[in-house]
C-alpha cells in the first residue's frame, strides 16, 4: 500500500508498530525504517523513527547493543525487553479495540 | 540474538569524499542543535545517525539519503522530546547566551558611569585635592572613590583601574539579580519555545464558508503557500485510509 498517511495518526502507533517490528527481528534504525516502508508506510520521516526508538529506550521498552559494521562505526541494534513485551501486548489489544471502535463509527 | 545471526547487509558501495563531508554536515549541525542534551546522549545520537545515513547513502545516495531523514532541526526537536518526554526543559545554552550578554552590557554601563564621574571631577579643576566617593547606581553598583592630589589628577585609565582593583562594580544586589534572571531565562526559554509550538496547533482558519470568495481566495491561497491544513473532508479521508492501512498490519 502506498497512500500517504496523516503524520500525526501514525506518531500515535508508530511506538506499536517499532515494538513489533523489533520483537520479530532486531534491527538498527535504518533497517526499521526499510521495513516501515517495506510494510508500506513509504512517506515515513527517518527524523520521527530514530528519536521514537530513543523514547522507547528511555522508558526501558527496547535494549540496545552495538554489534560492528564493515561499512563505518559500529550499529545499534534494538531489541525489546520484558517491558517492552508487555506494552506491545497491551498496545496491540487497545488499538484493535479502537479500530473497531472507529471502523463502526465510520461505516455506519 | 547474536552478531552472527543478523542478517548481513549486502557489500556497502563506496561513499565519495564529498557525501561523507555533506553527511558530516548535516550531523555536526545536528549535534550543535543538541547541545543541551547530556553529553553521553549526544555522542550517542551523533554516532547512530551517521551510521544510518552511511548506511542509506550506500543504498539510495547521500543525497537521498538525506533527504529522507528530514530537517536536523525537526530531528533535534524529536529528540529533545525522546529524552525530557513533553514537560518543559531547561536550556543552558539560553541561560549563557543571557548571562555573558548582562555582564558585558552592564560591566561597561557601570564602567562608563564610573569614568563619567572621574571625567567630571578632573573637569571640576586642575589643583583639586582630596578624596571624592560615588556612590554608584543604587542597589546595582558598588562605590568609586577618587584621590586626587595637588591637582594631580588621574588619567582615565588610571580611575578605571582603580575602580576594578578596590572595589568589584557589581553589588551584591544586582549579582544576585543576574543570577535569578539567568536561571529564570534558562528555565523558561523552553517554555517560550514550547508555547510557540503550541501556538502552531491552534486552529488556523476559523474562517465560516459564509464569508465569501474573499475569505475562500485567501483560504485556498495560504494552503497553496503554506500547506496548511486540509479540509475536513480530506482529513477524514486521510484518518479513514490510515486506520485501514495500519489495521492491515496487526491483523
Amino acid at each position: 500500500m502506498s497512500t500517504s498517511h496523516d503524520p500525526q495518526l501514525l506518531k500515535g502507533v508508530l511506538s506499536l508498530l517499532l515494538l513489533r517490528l523489533l520483537d520479530s527481528q532486531e534491527s538498527y534504525g535504518y533497517e526499521v525504517v526499510q521495513r516501515l516502508r517495506a510494510l508500506g508506510l513509504v512517506d515515513i520521516v527517518e527524523g520521527s523513527v530514530y528519536p521514537a526508538l530513543a523514547r522507547l529506550e528511555r522508558e526501558k521498552r527496547v535494549t540496545t547493543r552495538l554489534v560492528p559494521s564493515s561499512s563505518g562505526p559500529a550499529r545499534k541494534y534494538y531489541r525489546p525487553t520484558g517491558l517492552g513485551r508487555v506494552a506491545l501486548a497491551e498496545g496491540t489489544a487497545q488499538w484493535q479495540s479502537l479500530v473497531s471502535v472507529v471502523s463502526a463509527a465510520l461505516t455506519s | 540474538m547474536s552478531s552472527s545471526d543478523l542478517p548481513s547487509p549486502a557489500r556497502p558501495a563506496r561513499v565519495s569524499v564529498v557525501d561523507r563531508l555533506r553527511i558530516e554536515r548535516y550531523v555536526w549541525t545536528l549535534d550543535s542543535l543538541l547541545y543541551d542534551l547530556p553529553q553521553h546522549s549526544r555522542v550517542s545520537t551523533r554516532r547512530e545517525v551517521r551510521q544510518n545515513l552511511l548506511t542509506a547513502a550506500t543504498e539510495v545516495g547521500a543525497g537521498q539519503a538525506l533527504t529522507q531523514i528530514g530537517s536536523s532541526a525537526y530531528l533535534a526537536r524529536e529528540q529533545f522530546g525522546a529524552q525530557f518526554g513533553d514537560r518543559p526543559r531547561h536550556s543552558w545554552v539560553a541561560a549563557g547566551i543571557f548571562a555573558a550578554t548582562v555582564f558585558l552590557v552592564a560591566t561597561s554601563l557601570w564602567a562608563s558611569a564610573a569614568l563619567a564621574y572621574g571625567d567630571g571631577l578632573m573637569a571640576t579643576g586642575r589643583h583639586l585635592s582630596g578624596t571624592y566617593t560615588w556612590h554608584g547606581i543604587a542597589y546595582l553598583q558598588n562605590s568609586v572613590t577618587y584621590t586626587l592630589t595637588n591637582g594631580r589628577a588621574p588619567t582615565s585609565v588610571a580611575a578605571l583601574r582603580r575602580c576594578s582593583t578596590r572595589s568589584y562594580p557589581w553589588a551584591p544586589c544586582s549579582s544576585a539579580g543576574c543570577g535569578g534572571s539567568c536561571h529564570a531565562v534558562g528555565t523558561r526559554a523552553r517554555w517560550a519555545e514550547r508555547s510557540a509550538r503550541l501556538a502552531r496547533h491552534f486552529p488556523h482558519d476559523r474562517s465560516n464558508t459564509r464569508l465569501g470568495s474573499g475569505a475562500q481566495l485567501l483560504r485556498s491561497w495560504g494552503s497553496r503557500r503554506f500547506g496548511v491544513r486540509p479540509s475536513p473532508h480530506e482529513q477524514t479521508t486521510r484518518a479513514v485510509r490510515g486506520v485501514e492501512g495500519l489495521a492491515g498490519e496487526f491483523a
